[in-house]
C-alpha cells in the first residue's frame, strides 16, 4: 500500500491527459437476467442521498432486471432501525456499516460473506490494497467492502499559529505538543484540547493495538498504557491551556457545529480527515492538519489510513450475486465515482482514485495530499475492534470526564478500565 | 377506582332479547371498553411478556437469548454504580420537576381565563413551547441560554452579579436546566387545566357572588375542590411522564457531566441501542415499572382524601 | 372610591396585566422566535451567531434547498405524509379513548380494575423494549412499509387519553345519567346524547394532544417506513443533521419552522372552543 497512493496520485495527471476512453465495463447479466428487488440502506445527509440515489440509477439502467428500494436515514436512528431489522430478520440486502460495528455484526453472523465474490471475480480488488480489504475482513473472510479511506489527524488552527508566531510541523512529539500549548496559550489565551482518541494511538506507539487478534482480552497485559493515557488527561487537565470539562459539556466536540476549535476556543482537534470539508466550512476558515502526537520513545509510526464506511451484503439476502456485483460496481467503477465524487472519503480504487483525482477542489487537494503524506509513513490499521468495545469505549468516556474533573486518581481509573473491560471482553467470547 | 358511582342493582331477570342483553350493565361496560381489550391483546400484552421474558436473559439484541435467571437484577443493585446513579438522578428530576410545572400550569391557567380580545393569542404563545419542545433548535438554544458566555450570564452581569458559570456544565446545575426546560413546557398541563376550568359551571360562581364570596375565597371554595379530578389527572400523568423522561437528557446532555443528567430512560436505551445489551435493559424496564406503578397506586390511593367527584355520591 | 377612580384602577391594573403577560410570553416563545430567524440565516453562520437573534441579511435559499427533500421526494410528499397519518391515528385515539373512558368511569362490571390496570400499564413500560416484539408482530401481519402500524393501533385506546376524559366523565353528576335513564335511555344512548357533549372540552385538548403526538412522532415512523416515499416529516427532519457529514442546519430549522405551521393551525382553531370563558354552556340544574 505504502508509497501506492503517492504514484497514484503522479499518474493521474498524466491519465488525465490521456484523455480516459469511454469506460469500457464489460456488462454481465446478474441474477440471471430474472427481475430483482434489492433493499439498500444507509445514513447520510442530502448530498450523499442525491448522489447515492444516481449511481443506483445508474446501476438500473446497466441491470434492468435489478431494482432498489432505498432507505436511507440520518445516523441518529439508523442503528436502532438496523438493530431492530437484524433481530426480527428483516435487514436489507445491502447496508452501510461502520468501522466500530463490524465486530458486532460479524459476532452474529449478520453479514455476507463476499470472499467467494472475490475469488470468482464478480468483486474486483485487484487495486485495492490489502490493508484496505483487511480493514473489512474477520477470520481471513471479506465481509465488507471499504467505501472511502481516511486518516486520524489533528487539526490546526493556522490563525492561532500564526498569531503566536509558530511554525507547524506535519508531526508533534506530545513533549512537544505540551510545550506548544502553553505557548499558544501564554501568547494568544487559545486553548487545547485532548479527548480518549489519544488512547488507541498509544497503543499502536508501543506496537500492539487495544484488542487482542481473537478480541477476547486487551492487546496488553496490564493497564500501564491506560495510566499513561489518564495520566495525560489528568496533567492537562490541571493546567490553564486545557480547556475546563464545563465548557465541554457546553461545546460538545463530538458534533461538528459545537467543536471548541470552530470559535477559536482550542487551537486543536483530534479528529479525521475527511472532516476537513466540513469543519473548515463550518468555522469559515481554512484549518491545517498535522498528524497524530507521538511520544519519544514510540517504536512504531502511530499514523494509518483507516475505512471511513463499508457497504455490507445482509447474511439472508436472496441475491448475493446482485449484491457482489453491486457493491463491485459501487466501488471500483470509474463512472459511477465520477458522480459519487468521493463523497465517503478517498477512493480505495487506484483507478478511481486517479480518474477522480483531478478536478478537486482546494479543500479536497490539502486532504488528498495529506492522505499521500500519510500514506508514505503508514502503519497498518487496526483489526476491526470486537463485539463489546462500544461498551469500553462508553467507560473510557466516562472515567475520562472523572479524571478532568478530578473525581477519579488517573491510577484508578486505568485500573478500573483494565478490570472491567476485561470482563466484558471475556464476557462477550463466550 | 376511587369514588365510584353505586352499584345499581343489575336486573337479574333472563334476557328477553338482545337489547336487553346489551343493556345490562357489566354487558355495556365491557362493549365500551372491548376496543381496549383486543387492541391490549392484540398489540400489547405480547410485547409486555416478552419483555419479561428477556429481563432474565442475556440478550443481545444482534443474537440469541440465553437464560440467566436474575442475574440481570442482581448486577443492576449490586455491581452497577452507573445504574444507581441514573435511578437517583431520575428520582430527583422527577420530584423536582413534577410538582414546579403543575404549579406552573395551574396559575398559567388561572390568569388565562382572564377574558379579553387576546387572550387566545396569549394562549397560544404560552403553548407554543410544547409544540417544538423536542426540537433540535429547543437543544440548540436551550444549550446556548446557559452556556458561560450564554444569555443567563449576560442578564446576570447587567444586574451586576458577577456570574461566568457555566450551567450546564456544572455537575450541580445541570439537572436544574434541564427541569427548567420540562417548566418550561408546561403548556398541555395548561391546556388540560384550562379545560377543567372550562367544565365548572358558572352557575357555582354565581351562587357564590350573591354569598358575598371574594375571588380568593371562591378559588379555594369551589374552583379548587372541583378542579381536584384534574389536578388528579395532571399529577398522576407527570409523574408518569417525569420517571420516563427521556427526550431532553438525550438531545441536550447526553447524561453529562459526570452522569449527573443521565435519565433512567436514557441510561435504558444506551444498554439497548449502543451496547446492545438488550436483556439488561428489559430488565430496567421493568424494575422501571414497578417503581412507577407504585408510585401510581401511591397517587390512587391518596386520591381518596382529596380528590372529589361531582359524579359521585 | 369614586367610580371614576375605580374605573381607573381597573385600566391600570388591566395595563400590568397585559403587560406582564406579553413580557413573560416573550420569553416564552424566544427560542421559537431563534429557530424561525435562524432559519433565514446562512447555514453555517448559525452557530457562530447563536447569541444573535436578528440576521444580518435574510437569506430565503435554506427553504428552497429545505423544500428539495430527499431521495427524489420534495417536503411536499413529507408534509402530506404526515398529514394522512396524524389525522388517521387522531380520529381514532380521540374516538376511541372517549367510549372506552365512559366504559371505565361510569359502569360497573367484573374485573374492571383489572382492565384499568392494564390501561395504565401500557404508559409504564419504556417503548424501547417493546419495540422488537411489537415489530415482529406487524411483521406478521405483513404491515411492514406501511402506514398501518403507526396509525391502527391508535383505534384501540391511548391511555393517556382514555385516563384523562375518565376524569372529565366522573365531573358531571351523575344526577344527569340518572335522570335520563328514568326516562329510558339506555348506557349508549347517555353516552352519545348526555356525556359527549359534555366532555367537549377534553376532547378538544385530546385532538390537540393527539395530532401534535402522531406529528412529532419518530421512533414509530423510522421503524415501520422504509421507502421515502412515504416518509414522515419527522424522519425527513433529522436527515439534515449527520455527525458524519455536513449538516445543514439552516435547511433544517427551515424545515421546522414550516412543521409547525399545521400544529399552530391546529392549535388556533380549537383553542377557540376554550376561550369563552368559563362554562358558558355549562349544566343547566
Amino acid at each position: 500500500m505504502k508509497k501506492m497512493l503517492s504514484l497514484v496520485l503522479a499518474l493521474a495527471l498524466l491519465l488525465s491527459v490521456m484523455a480516459l476512453p469511454a469506460s469500457a465495463e464489460t456488462v454481465k447479466e446478474v441474477n440471471g437476467g430474472e427481475p430483482c428487488t434489492i433493499r439498500i440502506a444507509w445514513w447520510g445527509n442530502q448530498t450523499r442521498n442525491d448522489l447515492t440515489t444516481k449511481v443506483l440509477d445508474m446501476y438500473h439502467e446497466l441491470h434492468p432486471n435489478v431494482t432498489f428500494e432505498t432507505e436511507p436515514t440520518s445516523w441518529d436512528g439508523y442503528w436502532d432501525k438496523l438493530a431492530t431489522q437484524a433481530a426480527t430478520s428483516s435487514m436489507p440486502d445491502i447496508f452501510q456499516q461502520d468501522y466500530g460495528k463490524v465486530g458486532s455484526f460479524f459476532a452474529q453472523n449478520l453479514m455476507m460473506d463476499l470472499t467467494p465474490y472475490v475469488e470468482n471475480g464478480t468483486i474486483d480488488t485487484s487495486r485495492i490494497s490489502t490493508a484496505v480489504l483487511e480493514s473489512g475482513s474477520m477470520d481471513g473472510k471479506l465481509y465488507a467492502l471499504c467505501l472511502g479511506l481516511n486518516s486520524p489527524c489533528l487539526f490546526y488552527d493556522k490563525e492561532t499559529f500564526a498569531a503566536a508566531g509558530i511554525e507547524a510541523p506535519l508531526q508533534l512529539t506530545w513533549d512537544q505538543f505540551f510545550s506548544i500549548s502553553k505557548e499558544i496559550y501564554e501568547k494568544t489565551g487559545v486553548q487545547t484540547y485532548i479527548d480518549s482518541m489519544v488512547l488507541g494511538m498509544l497503543f499502536r506507539g508501543i506496537g500492539t493495538s487495544e484488542y487482542a487478534a481473537d478480541g477476547t482480552k486487551f492487546g496488553v497485559e496490564d493497564d500501564t498504557v491506560f495510566k499513561t493515557y489518564f495520566q495525560m488527561i489528568a496533567d492537562a487537565a490541571k493546567e490553564p491551556w486545557h480547556v475546563s470539562p464545563e465548557l465541554l459539556v457546553e461545546k460538545n466536540p463530538t458534533v461538528t457545529e459545537t467543536m471548541p476549535i470552530i470559535d477559536k476556543t482550542t487551537w486543536d482537534s483530534f479528529s479525521n480527515s475527511n472532516q476537513l470539508t466540513t469543519i473548515s466550512s463550518t468555522a469559515g476558515r481554512e484549518l491545517g492538519m498535522m498528524m497524530w502526537p507521538v511520544m519519544a520513545d514510540d517504536t512504531t509510526q502511530v499514523q494509518y489510513l483507516k475505512s471511513s464506511q463499508f457497504f455490507c451484503g445482509s447474511a439472508t439476502t436472496k441475491y448475493p450475486d446482485v449484491v457482489a456485483d453491486f457493491i463491485n460496481f459501487f466501488v471500483t467503477s470509474v463512472d459511477a465515482n465520477l458522480v459519487l465524487k468521493g463523497e465517503r472519503g478517498v477512493p480505495v480504487d487506484s483507478a478511481v482514485l486517479a480518474a477522480l483525482s483531478e478536478g478537486l477542489n482546494e479543500t479536497d487537494q490539502i486532504m488528498y495530499s495529506f492522505i499521500d503524506e500519510v500514506n508514505k509513513v503508514a502503519t497498518p490499521m487496526d483489526r476491526p475492534t470486537p463485539n463489546g468495545s462500544t461498551q469500553i469505549g462508553t467507560l473510557v468516556e466516562d472515567l475520562t470526564e472523572q479524571v478532568r474533573y478530578g473525581e477519579i486518581s488517573p491510577e484508578d481509573a486505568a485500573a478500573q478500565v483494565f478490570a472491567e473491560g476485561s470482563e466484558i471482553l471475556a464476557e462477550n467470547a463466550q | 377506582m376511587t369514588a365510584m358511582p353505586q352499584p345499581r342493582r343489575a336486573k337479574r331477570k333472563k334476557p328477553a332479547s338482545l337489547s336487553e342483553f346489551l343493556c345490562r350493565e357489566s354487558v355495556a361496560g365491557y362493549m365500551f371498553i372491548s376496543l381496549f381489550i383486543i387492541g391490549f391483546l392484540v398489540f400489547t400484552i405480547i410485547p409486555m411478556i416478552a419483555s419479561l421474558y428477556l429481563s432474565f436473559t442475556n440478550y443481545n439484541i444482534l443474537g440469541d437469548a440465553k437464560w440467566i435467571g436474575i442475574a440481570n437484577y442482581v448486577k443492576m443493585f449490586t455491581r452497577d454504580s452507573k445504574y444507581l446513579k441514573s435511578l437517583s438522578v431520575t428520582f430527583f428530576y422527577a420530584f423536582v420537576s413534577v410538582p414546579l410545572k403543575l404549579l406552573m400550569a395551574l396559575i398559567v391557567a388561572m390568569i388565562m381565563t382572564r377574558q379579553s380580545r387576546v387572550t387566545g393569542l396569549y394562549r397560544s404563545v404560552y403553548y407554543l413551547p410544547s409544540i417544538i419542545g423536542g426540537s433540535v433548535a429547543v437543544a440548540v438554544m436551550w444549550k446556548q441560554l446557559f452556556a458561560s458566555d450564554g444569555v443567563i450570564n449576560s442578564v446576570l452581569q447587567a444586574l451586576s452579579i458577577n456570574s461566568t458559570k457555566s450551567w450546564i456544565g456544572s455537575r450541580d446545575s445541570a439537572i436544574w436546566v434541564l427541569i427548567l426546560l420540562t417548566v418550561w413546557q408546561f403548556g398541555s398541563s395548561m391546556l388540560i387545566f384550562l379545560a377543567g376550568l372550562k367544565q365548572i359551571p358558572k352557575t357555582y360562581y354565581e351562587a357564590a357572588t350573591i354569598d358575598g364570596a371574594g375571588k380568593v375565597r371562591g378559588f379555594f371554595s369551589i374552583t379548587l375542590p372541583l378542579l381536584t379530578p384534574t389536578i388528579f389527572f395532571n399529577l398522576v400523568m407527570q409523574t408518569i411522564n417525569g420517571f420516563m423522561v427521556f427526550n431532553s437528557g438525550y438531545i441536550i446532555t447526553q447524561g453529562k457531566p459526570l452522569n449527573s443528567t443521565l435519565f433512567y430512560a436514557l441510561y435504558l436505551y444506551q444498554k439497548a441501542f449502543t451496547d446492545y445489551d438488550m436483556g439488561y435493559a428489559c430488565a430496567m424496564a421493568w424494575v422501571l415499572l414497578v417503581i412507577i406503578g407504585l408510585m401510581t397506586a401511591l397517587l390512587f390511593s391518596s386520591s381518596k382524601r382529596w380528590v372529589f367527584y361531582q359524579g359521585a355520591r | 372610591m369614586t367610580h371614576m377612580g375605580m374605573k381607573k384602577q381597573r385600566m391600570i391594573s388591566s395595563v400590568v396585566y397585559h403587560l406582564l403577560v406579553a413580557a413573560f410570553g416573550f420569553i416564552m416563545i424566544y427560542p421559537l422566535l431563534w429557530m424561525v430567524m435562524s432559519s433565514f440565516k446562512e447555514s453555517s453562520t448559525i452557530f457562530r451567531e447563536a447569541h444573535r437573534l436578528i440576521p444580518e441579511s435574510f437569506h430565503f435559499e435554506n427553504y428552497t434547498n429545505g423544500w428539495r427533500g430527499f431521495g427524489g421526494y420534495t417536503f411536499g410528499t413529507f408534509f402530506k405524509n404526515s398529514f394522512i397519518i396524524s389525522v388517521t391515528a387522531s380520529i381514532g385515539a380521540v374516538l376511541s379513548s372517549a367510549i372506552i373512558a365512559f366504559g371505565f368511569a361510569r359502569l360497573r362490571f367484573p374485573g374492571r380494575n383489572i382492565w384499568f390496570t392494564c390501561v395504565m400499564m401500557t404508559m409504564m413500560l419504556p417503548f424501547q423494549v417493546v419495540m422488537i416484539p411489537q415489530f415482529l408482530i406487524f411483521q406478521q401481519l405483513n404491515w411492514i412499509n406501511t402506514m398501518l402500524p403507526i396509525t391502527v393501533p391508535y383505534f384501540f385506546g391511548q391511555a393517556f387519553f382514555i385516563f384523562q376524559n375518565m376524569q372529565f366523565i366522573r365531573g358531571i353528576p351523575m344526577e344527569l345519567d340518572e335522570s335520563a335513564r328514568i326516562d329510558g335511555c339506555s348506557y349508549y344512548g347517555i353516552f352519545v346524547w348526555i356525556i359527549l357533549p359534555l366532555i367537549k372540552p377534553s376532547i378538544i385538548t385530546t385532538s390537540i394532544f393527539s395530532f401534535m403526538w402522531r406529528w412529532d412522532d419518530f421512533f414509530g415512523a423510522l421503524l415501520y417506513l422504509n421507502s421515502p416515499s412515504k416518509y414522515t416529516l419527522s424522519i425527513a427532519l433529522k436527515m439534515f443533521s449527520d455527525p458524519s457529514a455536513q449538516s445543514d442546519w439552516g435547511a433544517m430549522f427551515a424545515m421546522s419552522t414550516l412543521s409547525i405551521i399545521p400544529i399552530l393551525v391546529i392549535f388556533l382553531i380549537f383553542q377557540k372552543n376554550l376561550t369563552d370563558g368559563i362554562a358558558t354552556e355549562g349544566l343547566k340544574e
